[in-house]
C-alpha cells in the first residue's frame, strides 16, 4: 500500500519552450497551392488578392506583432509587376491570420502560367515554423505555390456538364462567363435550374453576338453553339 | 437398516403434507364487474369539407353511462402528416378554422376523468383555402384591371389581392390563370396579368408572392398569354406575345416558383395554347408558319413538330391558322386537343390525340350557324363537344355530327366576351359585357347531353367591369 501511494507523483504539463514561429498551415485534404485565373471573373480585374492561412507556434502576445513573408525559390512572377507580399501586423490575441497575396492582372500573365512561392520571412516577432502534421490532422509547412494565369483551363467538373454546355473550350467558357455573369458552372454550383435554364440564355446571348460579330469560333477553329 | 429408511420416508411425507397443508390459506378476490360506460360517439357526417377561416361546427352525440354520474372532458385534435393540433376541448366543435389548408385526422375524445378511460371517434376533415375553387374573372374599369373571383359556392370576392394584401395592383388587366404542376399542389398560385406586368398570389390566401421579376424577368409587355403545365408537369410553360417560356417542373418541385427561362428564340410566333397530349413532349403551334412545333421534357428548344405520312394531317405543315385550342377527353396516357383552324376557305376541327392526328374536318355555317363568324370556343372535357360563342348565342357543336345548335341567346346587348368550361365538365362560365363597361358573369350547368340544365344560366352575377378573361382555379 505504502509503495502504491508513494508511486504517484503530480506531472507537469509541458508548454512550447522557444522563439515564436509562424507558418502557413493546411486543413486536412488541403494541398499546398492553388491556381488562381482572372480569366474566371465575370467582370474584369486588374489586381485581386489571395488568402492563405497561417498560425503561429507559442502563446498568444497582448501586442500586434510583424509577419514578413518573401518569394521563394522557384518564383517566376515578378515581384512588384505580377504580385506583392505586404507585411501585416498579427492582431493582439491571435494566433491565426489569413496572409494577403495581392495579385496583378499584368501582360506576363496574358498567356503563360506563372507561380509564386510563399515563404515565412524571419521578422522582428518570428521566425519560420516548424513543419510537420500535429494531432488534429492539419499540416503546418513554410511554404505556399499560387499559380497566377489569365488562361481558362478546362474546369475538373465539365465532362459532368458537357451535355448542357457542350465541348469545352476556352473561347466557349470565356463567352459563358461574360453572358451569365457567373464562372463555376458545376452541377452543385448552377443545379437543376441553371443546367437546363443556362444553356438557352447562352444560345439567346450567342444569336445577339452573332448578329454583330459573326460566328464565334473556338480555339480549335469549330464555332460555339449552345 | 431398512425398517430406519423406511421410517425417515414416512416422516418426510408427513411433515411434507403439513407444509402443504399449511401453505394453503384463503385468498380473497372479487371477480365481480361493474359496467365501465362504454361510451357509443355518434355524429351525423364522418367527413368534413371546411373553409379556412370559416365556422366549423360538428355536434356529438353520446349515451351517458348506466350510472349518470361520470365526469368527462373533451378533446379535438386535426392530426397532419407532420403535426398535431389540439383545436378544441368543448364537447361539441364549434370554431373558427384557423388550422393550414391540408388533410386532416380528426380524432375526438372523451375522457371519464373518474376511470381515466378515453372514447374515441375519428373524422376525416379537409381544409381548403377560402378560395379552394371557383372562377377567376379579369376584368376592367377605365383601364384599371381587378381580378374577382367568384367561389365555387357562388360568392363573390370582389378584389380579393387588393383587400389582402392592402395594395393596389396597376395595370389593365389581361387574363388570370391557377398555375400548377400536378401533385405539386403547394407550389400552386395564380397569375396575373396585367399590361404593366405579372403579379404572383398564393392561391390560397391571395396574398402576394411575387412579381414580373419572380415569374418572367426581362419579360416588359404582355399580351396573348397562355399558362399551364405539359402532361406530365416535368415543365410548365407561359405563351406571351408568340414566345415560350418555361418552368420548372415536377423533377425539381423546389424550384418550381424560380423565374421561368428566357423566351425560347426562333423564328416563329405562337398561338396562345400550350398543348399538353402527350407524357413525353409538349406541342405549340405557330402561326408564323403555320405548323405545329414541339418540345420535349426538360428541353428548351423547340423543334417542328415530327409525325408520320399516313397521318391525317402533316403536323409539320398543315398551312392554316389557328384560332382556338381546347382539351378534350383524356385518357390514361394522353389528352386529347381539338383546335379551330381557319383560311381563305374557311373554318376547320383539327385533333390531336396523344402524338396522333385525330380529326380534320371542315366546318360549314349551313350545319353550324354562325360558326365563321365565333370569336370564343370552349371544349367539353366529358363529351365530344365545343361551346362557341357569336355575339351574344351560344352554340354547341357536336365534334362527331359536324353539326351545331343553338343554346341561349342573351339580350342582344350582352356580348359575349369569353367562355370557359370547368374541368369536370359540368359548367360552362360565360361572361357577357354590355358596351365594354358593364361585365356579368353567368354559370351554366351542363346536363348528360351537353346541354344547359333548365335551358338557361343557373347563376347570374353582375357588377364587373369589362371582363376580358375567365380561368378555373
Amino acid at each position: 500500500m505504502c509503495m502504491l501511494v508513494t508511486a504517484c507523483e503530480k506531472q507537469e504539463t509541458m508548454y512550447y519552450q522557444g522563439e515564436a514561429r509562424i507558418s502557413f498551415y493546411l486543413a486536412q485534404y488541403e494541398i499546398d497551392s492553388l491556381n488562381y485565373s482572372f480569366a474566371f471573373d465575370p467582370i474584369p480585374k486588374d489586381v485581386d488578392t489571395v488568402y492563405v492561412k497561417m498560425r503561429i507556434q507559442g502563446p498568444t502576445l497582448s501586442r500586434e506583432r510583424i509577419i514578413s513573408v518573401k518569394a521563394g525559390e522557384g518564383t517566376t512572377a515578378a515581384l512588384g509587376i505580377d504580385f506583392e507580399l505586404p507585411t501585416i501586423k498579427l492582431p493582439a490575441g491571435a494566433n491565426v491570420i489569413d496572409y494577403p497575396l495581392v495579385i496583378f492582372n499584368s501582360s506576363a500573365i496574358k498567356d503563360k502560367s506563372v507561380k509564386v512561392v510563399l515563404q515565412v520571412a524571419e521578422s522582428e516577432d518570428f521566425l519560420p515554423g516548424a513543419t510537420g502534421q500535429e494531432i488534429g490532422g492539419t499540416s503546418a509547412v513554410n511554404s505556399y505555390k499560387v499559380w497566377l494565369s489569365n488562361k481558362l483551363d478546362k474546369p475538373a467538373y465539365w465532362d459532368d456538364v458537357l451535355y448542357y454546355f457542350g465541348k469545352f473550350s476556352e473561347v466557349r467558357l470565356r463567352f459563358m462567363i461574360s453572358t451569365l455573369g457567373i464562372s463555376d458552372f458545376s452541377r452543385a454550383s448552377i443545379g437543376a435550374y441553371g443546367l437546363y435554364n443556362y444553356p438557352l440564355s447562352l444560345r439567346n446571348a450567342l444569336v445577339q453576338y452573332e448578329a454583330q460579330n459573326g460566328p464565334l469560333i473556338d480555339e480549335f477553329g469549330n464555332p460555339v453553339t449552345f | 437398516m431398512k425398517r430406519k429408511i423406511h421410517t425417515f420416508l414416512k416422516s418426510m411425507i408427513l411433515f411434507g403434507s403439513i407444509f402443504v397443508a399449511a401453505g394453503c390459506s384463503k385468498f380473497d378476490q372479487d371477480f365481480s364487474r361493474n359496467p365501465i360506460g362504454e361510451l357509443k360517439i355518434e355524429a351525423d357526417e364522418t367527413e368534413f369539407n371546411a373553409v379556412q377561416f370559416e365556422e366549423l361546427r360538428i355536434p356529438i352525440k353520446f349515451e351517458t353511462p348506466p350510472k349518470g354520474d361520470a365526469d368527462y372532458s373533451y378533446r379535438w385534435r386535426a392530426i397532419a402528416e407532420d403535426s398535431v393540433y389540439v383545436i378544441s376541448r368543448q364537447k361539441d366543435l364549434d370554431i373558427t378554422l384557423k388550422l393550414p389548408v391540408g388533410e386532416y385526422n380528426l380524432q375526438y375524445t372523451i375522457i371519464d376523468k373518474t376511470t381515466g378511460l378515453e372514447f374515441n371517434k375519428l373524422f376525416q376533415l379537409t381544409v381548403n383555402g377560402a378560395f379552394f375553387k371557383g372562377w377567376l374573372v379579369s376584368h376592367n374599369t377605365a383601364e384599371q384591371g381587378k381580378l374577382s373571383f367568384v367561389r365555387a359556392d357562388g360568392t363573390v370576392f370582389d378584389n380579393p389581392a387588393v383587400d389582402i394584401n392592402n395594395k393596389v395592383f396597376p395595370g389593365k388587366a389581361i387574363s388570370s390563370f391557377y398555375s400548377k404542376v400536378p401533385y405539386q399542389e403547394k407550389y400552386a398560385c395564380i397569375h396575373y396579368y396585367t399590361d404593366a406586368g405579372i403579379y404572383r398570389f398564393d392561391p390560397n390566401s391571395f396574398l402576394l408572392t411575387g412579381g414580373t421579376d419572380d415569374v418572367l424577368p426581362k419579360v416588359s409587355s404582355f399580351s396573348q398569354i397562355a399558362d399551364r403545365s405539359g402532361r406530365e408537369g416535368y415543365d410548365k410553360y407561359i405563351i406571351n406575345n408568340g414566345e415560350l417560356y418555361a418552368g420548372m417542373g415536377s423533377f425539381y418541385p423546389e424550384q418550381i416558383l424560380r423565374p421561368y427561362s428566357e423566351g425560347f428564340g426562333g423564328d416563329y410566333r405562337l398561338y396562345p395554347a400550350i398543348i399538353s397530349t402527350d407524357w413525353s413532349l409538349t406541342y405549340f403551334y405557330d402561326n408564323k408558319y403555320k405548323r405545329f412545333l414541339q418540345a420535349e421534357n426538360l428541353g428548351r428548344k423547340l423543334l417542328p413538330a415530327t409525325g408520320n405520312v399516313e397521318d391525317l394531317f402533316d403536323k409539320a405543315n398543315v398551312g392554316k391558322t389557328m384560332i382556338a385550342a381546347g382539351e378534350g377527353k383524356p385518357s390514361y396516357y394522353t389528352s386529347i386537343f381539338y383546335f379551330v383552324m381557319e383560311d381563305h376557305d374557311g373554318r376547320y376541327l383539327y385533333g390531336l390525340d396523344g402524338t396522333v392526328p385525330s380529326k380534320k374536318q371542315k366546318i360549314e355555317d349551313v350545319h353550324c350557324p354562325r360558326f365563321s363568324k365565333a370569336s370564343s370556343f370552349a371544349v367539353s372535357s366529358v363529351f365530344d363537344h365545343m361551346y362557341y360563342a357569336v355575339d351574344n348565342e351560344l352554340y354547341l357543336y357536336n365534334i362527331m355530327s359536324n353539326t351545331a345548335s343553338l343554346l341561349y341567346r342573351f339580350p342582344s346587348s350582352q356580348k359575349i366576351s369569353d367562355i370557359e368550361n370547368d374541368s369536370s365538365g359540368n359548367e360552362l362560365a360565360v361572361s357577357t359585357v354590355n358596351n365594354k363597361v358593364e361585365g356579368v358573369f353567368h354559370i351554366f350547368k351542363i346536363d348528360e347531353i351537353g346541354h344547359f340544365v333548365a335551358n338557361g344560366p343557373a347563376l347570374t352575377l353582375r357588377g364587373f367591369g369589362d371582363i376580358v378573361h375567365i380561368s378555373q382555379r
